[in-house]
């Protein structure tokens, strides 16, 4: 069992240091100040607000945390 | 006197939305979008920028003009793509309204009729009020609206294009047979175009580019906004028939004869 995940974040491979939860992770990446205004899906599946502090990040997994932008 | 515009069970003062992208900066954005009496706008849902997430966001500018927030699905080509990213949407930004964009290519970013219709049938079945826009056809129209959409938002042109409404005929034959509001999305250019389609009946417009890349954003936003209006009270003032023959103005009676 290795003790660091390898997941993609972003489009981006990163290191995770061990098995986070969502909300956890989101302050590893230091998003937390953003947290109101973010959503992240894992696997194509989005995590409610409220079950950030539950679901917990697995090895391989694809995360994608977005936000609202300028559109038209 | 006019009544509000109605979508969902929201009423809006103001019958133009406007896009926030493409401005020069934020403060010319935030000025033309209260020159043009925005109260609805739009806006994307894209990737944090991960190395640096610190950057003002825009939403935090909308809310505090008091803006409503209308996320879009721009960029989407397939049904998944779209049903996740409107419930990113509806999860960052607490609204279960969206602009459902699905488009089939990126050289006329013309929608995929198909493919919206099932993207509106999964949205409307998961709680969102939707917004779809589409092709200037009546019956992709007529569908959208039996599904349940809150409006249906037929393009004038291509998306930035500026070539106003290509087909008046059949925004005419939409106006004619349908109840949700309908708005005009994409290919206005100027402000001639806008009062074009208010005339023809349309409940409202949204544009983005024709204000964003004006040389002056400010000054054409208001302007768009006085033809908005224009338009709407053209239309409600009911306009005389076109003919074919000259119909004198001055009186024919009492001519003098010399």
């Amino acid at each position: 069992m290795p003790s660091t995940l390898q997941v993609t974040v972003n489009g981006e491979p990163r290191e995770l240091p061990g098995a986070l939860s969502v909300g956890d992770f989101l302050r590893h990446l230091r998003l937390a100040h953003l947290e109101g205004g973010v959503a992240v899906c894992v696997n194509g599946e989005v995590i409610r607000r409220a079950d950030w502090p539950r679901v917990t990040l697995h090895h391989d997994d694809h995360i994608e945390i977005v936000h609202a932008t300028q559109g038209g | 006197m006019d009544t509000p515009l109605k979508i969902g069970d929201e009423l809006f003062g103001s019958r133009m939305i406007l896009g926030t992208s493409k401005y020069p900066n934020n403060d010319v954005l935030m000025r033309a979008l209260k020159a043009g009496g925005a109260e609805l706008v739009t806006v994307a849902i894209r990737r944090v920028n991960l190395n640096d997430p610190s950057g003002e966001n825009v939403i935090s500018l909308l809310r505090k003009s008091k803006l409503r927030i209308l996320p879009n699905t721009a960029g989407c080509y397939t049904v998944k793509d779209a049903v996740v990213t409107a419930e990113l949407a509806r999860e960052a930004l607490g609204t279960d309204l969206i602009k459902l964009e699905i488009i089939a290519d990126e050289d006329t970013l013309y929608p995929d009729s198909e493919k919206v219709l099932e993207g509106a049938r999964v949205l409307i079945e998961k709680g969102f009020r939707v917004l779809p826009y589409c092709n200037d056809d009546p019956i992709t129209c007529r569908k959208l609206e039996d599904l349940g959409c809150v409006a249906v938002m037929p393009l004038g042109s291509p998306i930035g294009s500026g070539m106003g409404l290509l087909n008046p005929y059949n925004i005419n034959l939409i106006r004619e047979k349908t109840r949700v509001p309908l708005i005009v999305d994409a290919g206005v250019g100027t402000a001639s175009d806008v009062t074009v389609a208010m005339e023809l009946g349309c409940d409202g417009v949204l544009l983005n580019t024709a204000v964003a890349r004006a040389k002056d954003p400010v000054l054409m936003a208001e302007a768009m906004r006085n033809a908005v209006d224009a338009g709407r009270k053209a239309f409600l003032a009911g306009r005389i028939p076109r003919r074919f023959h000259a119909e004198a103005s001055s009186p024919q009676a009492g001519k003098i004869a010399v």
